[in-house]
């Protein structure tokens, strides 16, 4: 009978954490929504700067823009990784998966003999490399759960300064691409110092643009930064939705799995109950045929 | 020639403002500007201040935190962090931020601290005055 007993508080708290695990996959599905849609109304924004950019690499000579610090190249020595990562756990191998392909990545650097520096978003990457022997340049932990702009502005202005001051020479983002809800992509972006795009006439057959106050200082104080924040603000947005929908796909599987699990239990249990009927109504018919003598 | 132009203003948020324009003035940041149909190219870094756009007889105002105006081929957008139309500025809340900015200014020695206050100060202004210009054409209207 104790192992009926057992069996049945086995399935109780199955239950119980059928219900939390359907519950949670019900809050990221609505929430992955909401995250999708972010990423779309962040859309127009970028694809704005990218054919201003295009038009300004369309008009104006290659030499007039290599001054311009942000997009220097030189010699890379030191390397810094963006590791977009997220704050909570269970949400399936979405961290294990930026963990890994972000250690590779510091792995091939550094058999390049480049300096590898790390900088850890969201306490799952911090934690995963506290105890890694490799520079953190600094964490960023517990952000909003919805990505702003002004975090995007605080990481990428600190980043930029790092890279003007030549203290580190590339940048590099690891996070998650949004691909759907099923798939979604670890992807390592080059960040600084930023690729123009092509150069692409926006307005044919219109005059000349002109540039005010003038072009270098506009680039410089207003397209690049706007440019590179915007870059990483499109980073985090995409790191959430993939975040969200890999909780969904995690808890849902979750859920599934409990399913199965109570339904092997259950018929456990009803096995275990026949028996013991069937024992007991074999004890009585022994009993009596014993009686009988 | 083309009577009106398209006006996009985008914040990497959303779009904030998308309409066939007839005139657009805005401040840049060495002085004010009006835009009317078939200007030539221009691109232009903006102050913090409001714009102003007619379309159809009727004007809208929106509060501009800095930023980029491009004018394209009838077609002016504006790039910004933030910008906000009159209608859903909350006035209560700028009038307070624009008491606390200019009390810190006075209080404030350090010259970079100054420049911030300074700087939240032209913000609150110009919000209370785009929502002002929402205020006065809602009473036109009624």
């Amino acid at each position: 009978m104790a192992n009926l007993k057992a069996i049945r508080q086995r399935i109780k708290s199955v239950q119980n954490t059928k219900k939390i695990t359907s519950a949670m996959r019900l809050v990221a599905a609505a929430k992955v929504r909401r995250a999708q849609m972010r990423n779309s109304n962040a859309r127009p924004f970028t694809s704005k700067v990218v054919e201003m950019l295009q038009q300004i690499v369309h008009e104006v000579s290659p030499i007039d823009l290599q001054d311009l610090p942000l997009l220097k190249k030189r010699p890379i020595k030191k390397v810094a990784l963006i590791i977009i990562s997220s704050d909570r756990g269970l949400c399936g191998g979405y961290n294990g998966n930026i963990i890994k392909q972000a250690i590779l990545r510091i792995q091939q650097l550094q058999s390049e003999g480049k300096e590898v520096a790390v900088i850890p978003v969201g306490l799952k990457a911090a934690a995963a490399f506290k105890r890694v022997k490799i520079e953190k340049i600094k964490n960023y932990t517990q952000l909003p759960a919805i990505p702003t702009v002004e975090e995007a502005k605080m990481i990428a202005e600190n980043v930029c300064d790092l890279y003007t001051k030549k203290q580190i020479d590339a940048v590099e983002i690891v996070g998650t691409d949004f691909v759907n809800m099923i798939r979604q992509e670890v992807k390592i972006k080059n960040y600084l110092p930023i690729t123009l795009p092509e150069g692409k006439d926006h307005f044919p057959k219109s005059a000349e643009t002109l540039y005010e106050p003038d072009l270098i200082e506009l680039m410089e104080e207003e397209l690049l930064p706007k440019y590179v924040e915007n870059v990483l603000y499109q980073a985090l947005l995409e790191a959430a939705a993939s975040e969200l929908a890999a909780r969904m796909n995690a808890m849902s599987n979750a859920t599934t799995n409990a399913k199965e699990l109570i339904g092997s239990l259950t018929l456990i249990y009803n096995k275990a109950r026949q028996g013991n009927i069937t024992q007991e109504l074999l004890e009585i018919v022994a009993g009596a045929e014993a009686l009988k003598g | 020639m083309a009577k009106t132009f398209k006006l996009k203003v985008i914040t990497p948020e959303r779009i904030v403002f998308e309409k066939d324009v007839e005139k657009l003035t805005a401040t840049a940041r060495d002085g004010q500007l009006t835009i009317l149909p078939n200007h030539e190219p221009l691109v232009t870094a903006l102050g913090i201040d409001v714009m102003r756009a007619t379309a159809a007889g009727e004007e809208y105002g929106a509060a501009i935190i800095g930023g980029i105006l491009e004018v394209g081929v009838n077609e002016v957008t504006i790039l910004t962090d933030t910008a906000e139309m009159g209608i859903e500025i909350d006035e209560a809340r700028a009038k307070q931020a624009q008491a606390r900015a200019e009390a810190e200014k006075t209080q404030r020695t350090d010259k970079l601290e100054t420049h911030a206050a300074e700087l939240a100060l032209a913000r609150a202004v110009a919000r209370l005055r785009a929502a002002e210009m929402a205020k006065t054409r809602k009473k036109l209207h009624h």
